[in-house]
C-alpha cells in the first residue's frame, strides 16, 4: 500500500437536489503506483468525471479516504487545495479549455509561470513540450486559429508543465476525430511515461482504454476491474 | 502566484486578442472624465494666477504697510527708502487712493483715484502686467489723468477729452444718502482733468476701476477721511513662504522708524488684502473640480459594471486557472491588476487629451468662435439682419487670453486617485471570480 500515489477507499459521494439524492459514488476503491496508468469506462453520468474532479482536488466528497502522494485530500483544508493541484495534478479535459487570450505557448507557459517559475524557464519549458507534442510551429497561434487536434495537444503539453506526478485526463479524445485520437493516445502513453507521472483516463473509447496498464468500469457507484 | 504572473494575466486578458468591447469603453469612460478635471485645473489655476498676478502686480502689490493721510511727502520718502533697504524687498512705492466720481461729457462713474510714485510705472511687475494702449502710461502734470481701457470705454472718452473729478472736501465727505438723510456736510470739490492716458491691466474688474493721477494732484484731493494712504512693496518671489519673514522686517524696520503710529497688524501680505476675491477664486474651483470629480467617480463604477461583465465573459478561464492552481487571493489579484491597468490606461489617455486640449484651449476657443461666427453670419444673411460677432470669453469679465499654469503635483495627485479609485471599484468584480466554481463550471460546459 505504501508505494501506492493514488489510493481512494470507500469513495462515497452524493449530489443532493431538491428533488432527490443522487448516490454518484457508492464506495470507490482503487490503488494506483507511480507510472502506471489506468483507463476508467463507463455509461454516461456514472461519475467518471466526478472521480477524476475529487482525485484532483476540484470537487469535496461526503465520506472515505483519498491520499494522493503525500497529499490526504480527506483532510485538506480548502486553501491547501491550489498548491496540490498545481504541484502535484495535470488535467486534460474533453473541451482542451485553452485561455482564448493567449497563444499556445503561452497557454503551457502559464501554470509554470502562475506556479513560481521564473517567465524565461517557464517559456523554455512551455517551448520544449511544444515541440515534443508536434506543436512547435504552431506555437503563437490563438486556441481559434487551432484545429481540435492541436487544441487538445496544447492541452497536454500544459497539463506536462509543471512535471506533474498524476495527470487526469477526461474524455481527451472525445471530441475528435480517428487520426487526431490516435495522435493523442500516442501522446497520452507516450510523454507521461517520459515524465514518470501517473495516469487516470475517463474515456468511452474502447481503443484508449485498451492501452492503459488497469482498465475499470464505473457501474452502480463502483469500480470494477475489466 | 507572483504579482508579475497576475499582470501578465490581467494585461493579456484585457488587451489580448480577444479584449472587449466593454473594457474599451470603461477605458474611454475613465480617459473621458478626466478631461475636464485637467483642463478645470489648468485653466482655472491660470485664469486665477493670471487674474491674482494683474491684482498683486498692479493693484496691491505684494505687501502693503498702511500709513496715516497726515504723513507729508518727505517723510513718506523716507520710510520708502528705508523699506527699500529692508532684506528682501526689491522696491517700494507710495500710494494714496480714495474714491471719486469722473463725469464726462456723456457720462459719469465712479472710480478709485490713485495717486503713485512716478517709480511706480517703471516697475518691472506693473510694466509687464499694464499696457498702455494710448498716450503716456504717467500722468505727470497736475491736471494729467490715465484711465483704465473699460473707464474710458464707459466714460466715452478718449485722448485730450476733459473730465470732471468729484471728490468729498477735507473736512465734509459723502454721506449715505437717503430719504431724510442729513445733507448739511456734503461739499463736494470739483477737480478738472486732461486724459493724458489710457491703460489696460487686461482685466476688466481693474480696467473698469482705475483713474491714475500725479502725486501733485494726489497731496491736493486725497486727504478726505476714508482716502487711504500706504507704502506699496514688491519682493521677487510673491509666492515664497519667505513673504512671511519678510513682512516681519518691514513691520520691524517700520516700527523703529515711525514709533508713534506704527503697529504690525498695518502690514498685510496680498493674500490678505484681497482675502475675499482668493477666497472666493478657491471656493469656485473646488467646486468645479468637485463637480468633475463626481463625473471621475461615474466613470470609476462604470469600469467596475464593465469589469464584473469582463467576470462573466471570462468565467470559464478563471475556472481553467483555479483547475491549474490559482487560489482565490491570485483570483482577485488578477481581476484587481484588471481594474488597475484599465484605470490606468484611461487615466494616461485622458491626463494627455485634457493637457493637450489645455495647452490649446486659447487657439480651440478662437477656432469655436470662428466657426461660430460663420454659422451666426451665414444665419444672419439668409435673415438679412446685421450679425454680431460672438464671443466665448468676453474680456469684458474674463482675461483676454487664458494664461496656462500647469502644476503638475496636482495632476500626479489625480492620476493617483484615478488610478486608485478604479482598483478599488475593481475589488467587488474581483470578489465575484474568486468565488467562481471550478467544477460547476466544467459541469456546466
Amino acid at each position: 500500500m505504501s508505494d501506492s500515489i493514488i489510493s481512494c477507499r470507500n469513495l462515497i459521494k452524493n449530489f443532493e437536489s431538491q428533488a432527490e439524492i443522487l448516490h454518484v459514488l457508492r464506495g470507490v476503491d482503487l490503488e494506483l503506483t507511480p507510472g502506471s496508468s489506468c483507463s476508467i469506462m463507463g455509461s454516461s453520468g456514472s461519475g467518471k468525471s466526478t472521480l477524476l474532479s475529487i482525485i484532483g482536488g476540484l470537487e469535496g466528497f461526503d465520506s472515505g479516504e483519498v491520499t494522493v502522494g503525500s497529499y490526504a485530500l480527506h483532510s485538506l483544508s480548502e486553501k491547501e487545495l491550489p498548491k496540490y493541484r498545481s504541484c502535484l495534478v495535470g488535467f486534460v479535459f474533453q473541451f482542451h479549455y485553452l485561455l482564448k487570450d493567449f497563444s499556445a505557448l503561452e497557454n503551457v507557459a502559464l501554470p509554470a509561470y502562475m506556479n513560481g517559475v521564473p517567465r524565461k524557464e517557464a517559456w523554455a519549458r512551455a517551448e520544449s513540450l511544444l515541440e515534443k507534442v508536434g506543436m512547435a510551429e504552431r506555437k503563437d497561434h490563438f486556441p481559434t486559429e487551432l484545429s481540435g487536434g492541436e487544441r487538445q495537444r496544447t492541452a497536454i503539453a500544459r497539463a506536462l508543465v509543471n512535471a506533474p506526478s498524476v495527470i487526469l485526463a477526461d474524455e481527451p479524445t472525445g471530441n475528435l476525430d480517428a487520426d487526431n485520437a490516435q495522435a493523442i493516445q500516442e501522446l497520452m502513453f507516450g510523454l507521461p511515461a517520459i515524465s514518470g507521472a501517473t495516469v487516470i483516463l475517463a474515456t468511452h473509447d474502447p481503443r484508449l482504454a485498451e492501452a492503459a496498464d488497469k482498465r475499470f468500469f464505473l457501474s452502480e457507484g463502483r469500480l470494477q476491474p475489466l | 502566484m507572483t504579482f508579475g504572473a497576475s499582470f501578465f494575466i490581467a494585461a493579456r486578458s484585457l488587451l489580448g486578442r480577444k479584449r472587449t468591447g466593454g473594457m474599451a469603453g470603461a477605458i474611454l469612460g475613465i480617459g473621458i472624465s478626466l478631461v475636464p478635471i485637467v483642463l478645470v485645473l489648468i485653466v482655472s489655476d491660470g485664469m486665477i494666477e493670471g487674474i491674482t498676478r494683474r491684482y498683486m502686480e498692479t493693484k496691491t502689490y505684494h505687501l502693503q504697510v498702511a500709513a496715516p493721510d497726515s504723513m507729508a511727502g518727505s517723510d513718506a520718502e523716507k520710510g520708502r527708502v528705508a523699506l527699500s533697504a529692508v532684506p528682501g524687498v526689491q522696491a517700494a512705492y507710495i500710494e494714496k487712493n480714495g474714491s471719486g466720481v469722473v463725469v464726462s461729457a456723456e457720462a459719469s462713474n465712479a472710480v478709485m483715484l490713485r495717486s503713485v510714485s512716478p517709480e511706480f510705472f517703471v516697475d518691472p511687475g506693473v510694466s509687464q502686467y499694464l499696457r498702455l494702449i494710448e498716450g503716456k502710461a504717467r500722468p505727470e502734470g497736475k491736471r494729467d489723468i490715465v484711465l483704465g481701457s473699460s473707464l474710458a470705454s464707459v466714460l466715452h472718452v478718449k485722448l485730450g477729452d476733459s473730465l470732471t473729478v468729484i471728490t468729498p472736501n477735507q473736512q465734509n465727505e459723502f454721506t449715505a444718502g437717503g430719504i431724510g438723510a442729513d445733507f448739511s456736510g456734503y461739499a463736494p470739490r470739483l477737480s478738472f482733468f486732461k486724459v493724458t492716458g489710457i491703460v489696460s491691466a487686461g482685466y476688466r474688474d481693474l480696467d473698469a476701476l482705475w483713474a491714475f493721477i500725479s502725486p501733485e494732484a494726489g497731496e491736493r484731493l486725497l486727504n478726505y477721511p476714508s482716502s487711504y494712504s500706504f507704502f506699496g512693496i514688491k519682493v521677487a518671489d510673491p509666492y515664497s513662504n519667505s513673504l512671511g519673514s519678510i513682512k516681519e522686517s518691514v513691520s520691524g524696520a517700520m516700527e523703529s522708524l515711525y514709533p508713534d503710529w506704527f503697529d504690525p497688524y498695518l502690514t498685510r501680505t496680498w493674500p490678505e488684502v484681497e482675502r475675499s476675491l482668493y477666497r472666493s477664486f478657491g471656493t469656485t474651483k473646488s467646486m468645479l473640480l468637485f463637480i468633475m470629480g463626481i463625473a471621475l467617480v461615474v466613470a470609476a463604477v462604470n469600469l467596475g459594471s464593465s469589469l464584473s461583465t469582463f467576470v462573466v465573459e471570462h468565467s470559464m478561464d478563471i475556472a481553467v486557472l483555479r483547475g491549474m492552481g490559482a487560489t482565490d487571493s491570485a483570483i482577485r489579484q488578477i481581476f484587481v491588476g484588471a481594474g488597475f491597468i484599465t484605470g490606468g490606461l484611461g487615466t494616461i489617455l485622458g491626463i494627455l487629451a485634457g493637457l493637450i486640449l489645455s495647452l490649446n484651449v486659447n487657439f480651440l476657443i478662437s477656432g469655436i468662435e470662428w466657426i461660430a461666427n460663420i454659422f451666426d453670419s451665414g444665419l444672419a444673411y439668409i435673415k438679412g439682419q446685421p450679425s454680431v460677432a460672438l464671443k466665448l470669453l468676453d474680456p469684458e469679465y474674463y482675461l483676454e487670453k487664458i494664461p496656462i499654469s500647469i502644476d503638475f503635483a496636482q495632476i500626479a495627485l489625480i492620476a493617483a486617485l484615478s488610478i486608485a479609485l478604479s482598483a478599488v471599484v475593481s475589488l467587488i468584480p474581483a470578489r465575484k471570480a474568486s468565488r467562481i466554481s471550478v467544477q460547476e463550471l466544467i459541469r456546466k460546459s
